[in-house]
C-alpha cells in the first residue's frame, strides 16, 4: 500500500510535466516583407494563390482607402532552429507587382528560401484605392476584404470569405462561410453559412449552410439543409424566392410593402402576419395591399413564417 | 457470606461505566435465599435480546471451523499479457504568433513484452498532415524499448526510449526522423485495459521534423504529455 500511494503521487507530478509541456529551441519567426508603393494605374487587381505552391494556403487581405497608391506585404511566418538565419530567410520572399493587361494587376510572389517547410506565407496584404474591382481566388486561405467599393469576385474552396461595404459581389466558398455587406450580388457557399447585408438585389445559396441577414431587393435565397431568416429592407424591384428543403424560412417584409404571396409547406406550417391579411395553415396565396412583385416561398419540411416589420 | 458477595457483585455491576445503550435499568436476578445455587447468577440486560440460557453449565465445544464459502476464494494474481495494442495522444505547445500554439502526436500502439521488465513496439503509428496551409502531409511511426517495473500490484512505471520516423509528400517531400524519449505511469484498471499517464521528448535530427501538424526544425525539443489506452492480450 505503501509503494502504491507513492507511485499514485507521482500522478500530480506527471500533470505538472502535462501543463508544462513545451518546445525548446526554436523561435517564432514572424515578418513583413513589402512591397515598392506604385501609382495604382489599373482599374482591376487579380490575386490567384491556387496556381504557387509558395502561397497555397496564404489569406488575402485587402484594404481600401482614400490613396492613390497601391501597395503588398507578405506576412510571413514560420518556426525556426537554433541554426536558421530568419533574415536569410526572410529575404528569400519577395513580392513584388506585375501588369496582368492593360487594366490588370496582380502581384507575383517568389520563394527562394531553403526552409519554406518551415517559414511559410500567412498572408498577402494589399492596401490600394477604394474604388477598384477586385479578382480573388483562394485554394486553402480565407478572403478579407474592407473599404472597396467596386465589384468583388472572390473565390475560396476551404477558407472564409468576408466582404465589407463592396458594391456588387460574385461570392463562393467551398467550405467556408460567408459574411457580406455591399450593394447586390450572388453569394453560394457548399458547406457554410451566409450572413447578408445587402442594400439591393441578391442570389445566394447554401448546401448545407444557412442564410440570414438583411436584403434590399428581390432575387433567390435557396437552402438545402438550413433554414432562411431575411428582413427585406425595402420594396421589392423583382420577385423574390426562397426555397429551403429542410430548414424554415422566416421572412421580415417593411411596413406598408406591397407584394404577393405564393407560399406554400409540404409539412410545415404557413403564417402569414402582413398588411391586414393572418392566415394560418399549410398555404397561402393572396395579396398584401393589393399585390406587386411576388414573394414565393417553399419549404419542404419545415415551416413559413412571413410578417411585416412594425412602424419604426 | 453469600449474600455478602451478592451485594458486592451488584455494587461493582452499578458503579461500572455503562454505554449509552445501557440506560434500562439493570435486572438483577437474585437465587433464593436459601436453595443451593452456583454463588454467582447476574444477568445484566442491555439493548440487546438476551442470550438463551445454555441448557448446560459446562462450557460449549469449540465451534468446528467451517469451509470458507466459494466467493472468499483469494483472487489469482494479477499476470502481465505479452501484446498490447492501443491508441495514445501527447499534445504540448509551442510559440506562436499569438504567444503560445499546441502542438499534438497520436497513433496507434503496438507492444510486445519479451520479459516482466522489458518490451518492444511501434507507436504512434499515424498519417499526418500540416496545418500551415500547404499540401504536405506524412505517415509515420516510432519503434521504441520499454523498461518497467511495478511499484504496485496493478501500478507499473516505465521508460521508453525510441525513435520516430515518417515520410513526408506533398510540399516538400523528405524522411524525417526525431529520437524521443518518455515515460509514464501505467494504470491496469482492468487484467486486459490499462491507461497510462504519460510524457515524451522529441529532438528532430533531420532538417525537419513534421510531428503532428506542425513542422520542426532541426535541434527542436519538443515535450509533450498525454494518456495511452491499452488493451493486453495473449
Amino acid at each position: 500500500m505503501h509503494r502504491l500511494a507513492r507511485s499514485s503521487s507521482l500522478l500530480p507530478i506527471a500533470m505538472v510535466a502535462l501543463a508544462s509541456a513545451c518546445t525548446f529551441n526554436t523561435s517564432w519567426l514572424d515578418r513583413t516583407v513589402t512591397t515598392r508603393a506604385v501609382p495604382a494605374a489599373f482599374d482591376v487587381l487579380t490575386l490567384d494563390t491556387t496556381p504557387d505552391a509558395v502561397l497555397d494556403g496564404a489569406s488575402l487581405r485587402i484594404t481600401g482607402g482614400a490613396r492613390t497608391d497601391a501597395e503588398a506585404a507578405l506576412h510571413v511566418v514560420g518556426l525556426l532552429g537554433v541554426r536558421d538565419d530568419a533574415d536569410a530567410i526572410v529575404r528569400g520572399f519577395t513580392i513584388d507587382w506585375t501588369h496582368v493587361d492593360a487594366a490588370t494587376f496582380g502581384v507575383q510572389v517568389t520563394a527562394t528560401s531553403s526552409a519554406t517547410e518551415r517559414a511559410w506565407i500567412d498572408e498577402v496584404r494589399v492596401g490600394l484605392p477604394s474604388a477598384r474591382d477586385l479578382v480573388l481566388r483562394t485554394d486553402r486561405g480565407s478572403i478579407d476584404v474592407s473599404g472597396i467599393t467596386g465589384r468583388v469576385e472572390a473565390h475560396a474552396g476551404s477558407g472564409s470569405i468576408a466582404v465589407h461595404g463592396a458594391g456588387v459581389v460574385d461570392l463562393s466558398a467551398t467550405s467556408g462561410s460567408i459574411e457580406v455587406s455591399g450593394a447586390a450580388g450572388n453569394a453560394h457557399a457548399t458547406s457554410g453559412s451566409i450572413a447578408l447585408d445587402l442594400a439591393g438585389w441578391v442570389d445566394a445559396s447554401a448546401d448545407s449552410g444557412s442564410i440570414d441577414g438583411r436584403i434590399g431587393g428581390g432575387g433567390t435565397l435557396t437552402t438545402t439543409s438550413g433554414s432562411i431568416d431575411v428582413v427585406l429592407t425595402a420594396p421589392l424591384d423583382r420577385d423574390l424566392v426562397l426555397t429551403a428543403d429542410s430548414g424554415s424560412i422566416r421572412l421580415v417584409v417593411p411596413s406598408g410593402a406591397s407584394m404577393a404571396l405564393d407560399l406554400a409547406a409540404d409539412s410545415g406550417s404557413v403564417s402569414v402576419d402582413a398588411g391586414g391579411a393572418h392566415h394560418d395553415g399549410h398555404a397561402f396565396n393572396g395579396l398584401v395591399r393589393g399585390g406587386g412583385f411576388t414573394v414565393r416561398a417553399r419549404a419542404t419540411s419545415g415551416s413559413i413564417d412571413v410578417v411585416e416589420r412594425g412602424p419604426s | 457470606m453469600r449474600r455478602h458477595t451478592l451485594f458486592l457483585l451488584s455494587l461493582a455491576v452499578l458503579c461500572t461505566p455503562r454505554t449509552a445503550a445501557a440506560q434500562e435499568p439493570p435486572v438483577v436476578i437474585v437465587g433464593e435465599p436459601d436453595a443451593p445455587r452456583p454463588p454467582i447468577l447476574v444477568v445484566l440486560e442491555l439493548t440487546s435480546p438476551a442470550p438463551t440460557p445454555s441448557p448446560s453449565p459446562s462450557p460449549s465445544p469449540a465451534p468446528a471451523p467451517s469451509p470458507a464459502p466459494e466467493g472468499d476464494e483469494p483472487e489469482p494474481a494479477f499476470v502481465l499479457h505479452p501484446v498490447s495494442l492501443g491508441l495514445s495522444g501527447l499534445v504540448g505547445t509551442h510559440d506562436g504568433t499569438n504567444g503560445l500554439a499546441p502542438t499534438w502526436t497520436a497513433g496507434l500502439d503496438v507492444g510486445f513484452r519479451l520479459h516482466d521488465l522489458v518490451a518492444l513496439g511501434v507507436r504512434r503509428v499515424t498519417a499526418a498532415a500540416t496545418a500551415q496551409g500547404r499540401d504536405q502531409w506524412a505517415i509515420g511511426l516510432s519503434p521504441y524499448v520499454e523498461l518497467a517495473g511495478r511499484v504496485a500490484e496493478r501500478v507499473e512505471l516505465y521508460g521508453q526510449l525510441g525513435a520516430a520516423l515518417e515520410v513526408r509528400a506533398g510540399f516538400g517531400t523528405g524522411v524525417g526522423v526525431a529520437p524521443f524519449t518518455g515515460g509514464g505511469v501505467r494504470f491496469f484498471v482492468a487484467d486486459l485495459f490499462s491507461i497510462a499517464v504519460e510524457g515524451a521528448a522529441h529532438v528532430p535530427v533531420t532538417d525537419t521534423f513534421l510531428l503532428g501538424h506542425e513542422v520542426f526544425p532541426l535541434g527542436a525539443v519538443i515535450l509533450q504529455g498525454g494518456l495511452a489506452l491499452a488493451f493486453h492480450l495473449g
